[in-house]
């Protein structure tokens, strides 16, 4: 049957049509109102054109004709719909009293223009009337965000991390899937024969061979310094982004003695950059010759760079047996990596499969391999062993939200106080408006406006703040503002979240007020049961801050202590000998002769250890893993340490087999119910029985735990070598020149043990607790500040009264002052006790010299409380400069 | 003068409404398009000519209405201005404006 027949509507044939993707954009695009007239034009010129010039080209222009909707006016026109529809969801409450005049037009919706501009203009005004309130406001959400703003650009970093290669949808990683029986697990490691197997691949562009070598010596100048050094081959320029400032990539694989440095690397070495053709000695490896400086990544990685060897010169190594074989062995894996750039991105998968066929079996375990896009790296999902530097994983990006969050919350709560503080002066403003016929939608509107603006303020204010506190505090290294849209935009989202957050409940209650309510008699009628939140809040913020300060002054006195202890227990005249794994006893017989020395320990326990190992223990069929250290049996005399209970070691130790065994008193009740009972008892150690002879007290510096002191002449790693007073700088001389002859090869780590291991000023606990203590107390003090400045400002009448009936001035001030008080006293008894408990959690990390004695308690608290009450007092202060003729005259 | 300022196009838009809108076509999208095209030798959009119209329809310079839809439109119907009272003003003040220029100009500048 013929199809004209069958449909009696006129066929068009499709190129009479225009096209129907324009069709549909144009119906996106246009406003619905207008689609029709619009529409109907557009088809009929579009026959026109065909007539004139063809089908092809009125498709064109029809389709060009479609784009061009997209003007200001149209678009223009799709907001004012948008915002008419949006209005309909706050629709206007049927008002029960009528509105003083009745409006013409129906008001203005939540997102018109001109609406907005004025919400800005007023919350402008209102931030400008109230300068102390918006200071005090805009100062602490500052300093509350500052936190939130290091850990955004942590965040930004993570997701930034490797974005610095070039083609990087192209690269993948090989990882290893090693099962062994029955049992997986995946390493972000691959054996190097895997990559010539990979080079045949007909869609792999090109391969890298990495070996991590991990860290070694560099002898300078100053000193052995460790460099992490990985070798590789010249492709590794070409397939990462890292560039070299001078120097050829190829001299890498043509030159196996050739050393390439990164600029921070080359400065910490040399001091400069400008280093090709110096000659380092890399202990144990050997001479390697400058070659080339590689340029420091703009980006983070999860590849970071130190220094550079040919891979051609880690096979010599290897043949030297100097370091472990992985070129040829499959077995190897677990110290070398892959990476390879595929000719497009959608090899990915194809290459899995590929990947199937190079299953290795090993005499034990099975190795399977996967590729993984460098994209998929940093924030990782997986999780892959040997993968050190990929950073954050998934979880951790969670977990720093939730922080950022949980602080916008925090810092949230000042602007909610101080908002519901001045509630009763605001309640006016509400009234006047409503009368005038704002909706509740646009009262809502303008306080959430002012709040943003307060935000964006702090936002203005914590930037340049966190940059400058990066520049002076050396652990924030990483917080780097690389200024891009997306930061920028990041930033601010952040700030108008913080706003929204903050301004939310505010806005809600005092949107909710009635006009005829709030507008015939302010002063007696309750607004709403919620005003005492503030209250709430400032003993929420004081009790946190009466915790911080407890744990702070807590450690503070550890710390005291801890530095008094190592003052008169270690002596200033002993240094520590690095042995670098070397047998010492040579050695040490020819250090122990010179004049300068007194004794020497071959030890790794110097009153804490300085290396411990970690070894499963069996007693009474109770299996514990406890720390050991090793050490000379001579120690304990030498030093003077008195024992518990049992004896030392005796004279002559057997150097073979391990008979003996000491242990201090954690491990001993640990160990056993009565700590006395276990001297002469016998522990089964590994796989060998030893005996208990003696018990040590714990150890006086430094953490507590549990340790076992054994005799294993084979783990000792360090020569502690008292000299004789005032005869360092001659003894270091000595000492080095006996090591120079022992071991030409590698330098002397030769320091006194005061100087090195006990100069640090301040523990990091003490940094971490005493800054988070200062910056609550701060968010908190402003905070107080604000409300005891609102309560002075509405009680003036009140205190007028007073002061005319006789009140003095002490009086008035103590009036205002008590209320205050109080709440710290609630906040007190609240913050003590939390402070108690979470000191208890910090005493079972750091060992029980913790003192939560009455005296520190009072101290935290009292410092606390001075600062709580000498900030409202600032305000309050005021209330005795009144004078009532002034006060009272008006009303 | 003082109450409306007209850009070049918005005139020849107005001017366009007022010559077609005597038409049998009427004034419309497409022929005020087409008009401008031949008179200018201007490549002129719909899309551009209808946001003039509705700037001038917001104006108070024409009116319109809906109407006469046609197959080839696919049964859409058109938009059809009309000029107000004081679109015809407004043309009226700017024909006497230019008119007193052109005669303060003297002959000797048209040759």
């Amino acid at each position: 049957m013929d199809k004209s027949f069958s449909d009696p509507t006129p066929q068009h044939p499709s190129s009479r049509q225009p096209p129907r993707w324009a069709d549909r954009l144009l119906s996106w695009l246009t406003p619905p109102d207008l689609l029709e007239e619009l529409q109907g034009d557009l088809h009929e010129q579009f026959v026109q054109r065909v007539d004139q010039v063809g089908s092809r080209r009125a498709r064109w222009w029809y389709g060009l004709e479609a784009l061009k909707v997209i003007r200001p006016y149209y678009l223009r026109r799709r907001v004012a719909r948008l915002a008419n529809r949006q209005q309909e969801l706050f629709a206007k409450r049927r008002a029960t009293t009528r509105p003083y005049f009745t409006p013409e037009y129906p008001s203005p919706s939540l997102l018109n223009p001109d609406m907005i501009r004025n919400y800005v203009k007023i919350a402008w005004r209102t931030l400008w009337k109230n300068k102390l309130f918006s200071l005090v406001n805009i100062l602490s959400l500052s300093l509350s965000m500052a936190v939130g703003v290091i850990l955004f650009t942590g965040l930004k970093a993570t997701f930034d991390t490797d974005h610095f290669h070039p083609k990087l949808n192209q690269l993948v990683r090989i990882l290893t899937q090693e099962t062994t029986e029955g049992v997986q697990t995946n390493w972000a490691t691959a054996p190097l024969p895997l990559a010539t197997q990979l080079d045949s691949v007909s869609f792999v562009e090109r391969t890298v061979k990495l070996r991590l070598a991990g860290k070694y010596n560099l002898q300078t100048d100053k000193g052995d310094i460790p460099i992490d050094i990985k070798f590789t081959e010249p492709s590794f320029f070409d397939v990462f982004g890292f560039t070299l400032l001078s120097g050829n990539a190829q001299s890498l694989g043509n030159n196996s003695s050739t050393l390439f440095l990164t600029q921070k690397t080359a400065e910490k070495l040399f001091g400069s950059t400008n280093v090709l053709g110096h000659t380092v000695l890399v202990e144990n490896l050997g001479y390697y010759t400058v070659g080339g400086i590689i340029q420091d990544p703009p980006l983070e990685t999860h590849l970071p760079i130190e220094a550079m060897l040919s891979i051609r010169s880690a096979e010599l190594l290897e043949k030297k047996g100097v370091i472990s074989s992985a070129s040829h062995d499959w077995g190897g894996f677990k110290s070398s990596a892959i990476y390879a750039r595929l000719q497009s991105n959608s090899n990915a998968e194809q290459l899995n499969t590929t990947l199937q066929n190079y299953t290795q079996k090993l005499h034990k375990s099975q190795l399977q391999f996967l590729a993984q896009p460098l994209e998929n790296i940093t924030p990782g999902k997986i999780d892959l062993k040997n993968n050190p530097n990929a950073g954050t994983s998934w979880e951790d990006v969670k977990t720093q939200l939730f922080i950022i969050l949980s602080l916008t919350l925090l810092a949230a709560f000042n602007y909610i106080s101080l908002a519901l503080a001045r509630a009763f002066s605001r309640a006016q403003e509400v009234g006047v408006r409503k009368t005038i016929g704002a909706t509740r939608g646009q009262v809502i509107g303008q306080f959430l406006m002012e709040s943003t603006l307060v935000a964006l303020f702090a936002l203005l204010f914590t930037v340049p703040c966190v940059t400058i506190l990066a520049n002076y505090i050396p652990d924030m290294d990483d917080v780097i503002f690389s200024w891009d849209i997306a930061l920028i935009v990041g930033l601010i989202t952040y700030a108008v979240i913080t706003g929204l957050v903050a301004g939310a409940f505010p806005a809600w209650l005092l949107s909710a007020f009635q006009p005829i309510q709030v507008l015939r008699k302010m002063k007696n009628i309750k607004l709403f049961r919620g005003v005492a939140v503030y209250k709430g809040l400032i003993v929420v913020q004081f009790s946190v801050t009466i915790l911080f300060m407890i744990l702070v002054v807590i450690v503070a006195d550890y710390d005291r202590k801890n530095n008094a202890i190592i003052n008169s227990t270690v002596p200033s005249n002993v240094l520590t000998l690095d042995l670098k794994g070397e047998k010492y006893q040579n050695l040490q017989n020819e250090i122990t002769k010179l004049s300068q020395v007194e004794t020497t320990l071959a030890t790794n326990w110097y009153y804490e250890p300085l290396k411990m190992g970690k070894d499963s223990v069996t007693i009474n069929n109770k299996t514990l893993a406890i720390n050991y250290v090793s050490i000379d049996p001579r120690t304990l005399e030498t030093e003077g340490v008195r024992l518990l209970a049992g004896q030392n070691f005796p004279e002559h130790m057997p150097q073979s087999t391990e008979q003996y065994v000491l242990v201090n008193e954690a491990a001993a009740t640990l160990l056993a119910s009565k700590s006395v009972s276990l001297v002469g008892q016998n522990l089964l150690l590994d796989s060998a029985f030893v005996q208990v002879i003696g018990i040590l007290p714990n150890e006086i510096i430094g953490q507590q735990r549990p340790l076992l002191y054994r005799y294993l002449p084979n783990e000792i790693t360090t020569l502690t070598i008292k000299i004789k007073p005032f005869t360092e700088i001659e003894a270091t001389k000595a000492i080095q020149a006996v090591w120079k002859d022992y071991f030409p090869e590698k330098t002397a780590n030769l320091y006194n043990v005061k100087a090195y291991r006990y100069s640090g000023e301040i523990s990091g606990e003490m940094e971490i607790l005493g800054g988070s203590a200062l910056i609550v107390l701060i968010i908190a003090a402003l905070g107080i500040l604000g409300i005891a400045s609102y309560s002075v400002e509405t009680r003036t009448k009140e205190l007028g009264i007073r002061k005319i009936l006789g009140a003095n001035n002490l009086k008035l001030v103590w009036i205002l002052t008590r209320n205050f008080g109080v709440l710290m006293l609630i906040a007190g008894l609240i913050g003590v006790p939390a402070g108690l408990f979470c000191g208890d959690l910090l005493r079972k990390e750091m060992g029980s010299y913790l003192d939560f004695g009455l005296v520190h308690v009072s101290i935290a608290f009292g410092f606390v409380a001075l600062v709580g009450l000498l900030t409202v007092l600032s305000q309050t202060i005021r209330a005795g400069q009144i004078e009532p003729v002034k006060v009272l005259k008006v009303e | 003068m003082s109450r409306t300022y007209l850009g070049e196009f918005e005139e020849l838009v107005l001017l366009a409404v007022a010559l077609l809108q005597q038409h049998p076509t009427g004034a419309y999208g497409v022929t005020i398009a087409d008009e401008l095209q031949q008179r200018t030798h201007r490549t002129t959009s719909v899309t551009g000519v209808h946001v003039v119209l509705y700037r001038l329809e917001e104006k108070g310079l024409v009116g319109s209405a809906l109407g006469g839809a046609t197959l080839v439109r696919g049964g859409r119907r058109k938009r059809f201005f009309t000029l107000t009272a004081a679109g015809h003003q407004v043309l009226r003040e700017m024909r006497q404006l230019r008119m007193g220029f052109w005669e303060a100009l003297p002959t000797p500048f048209f040759s």
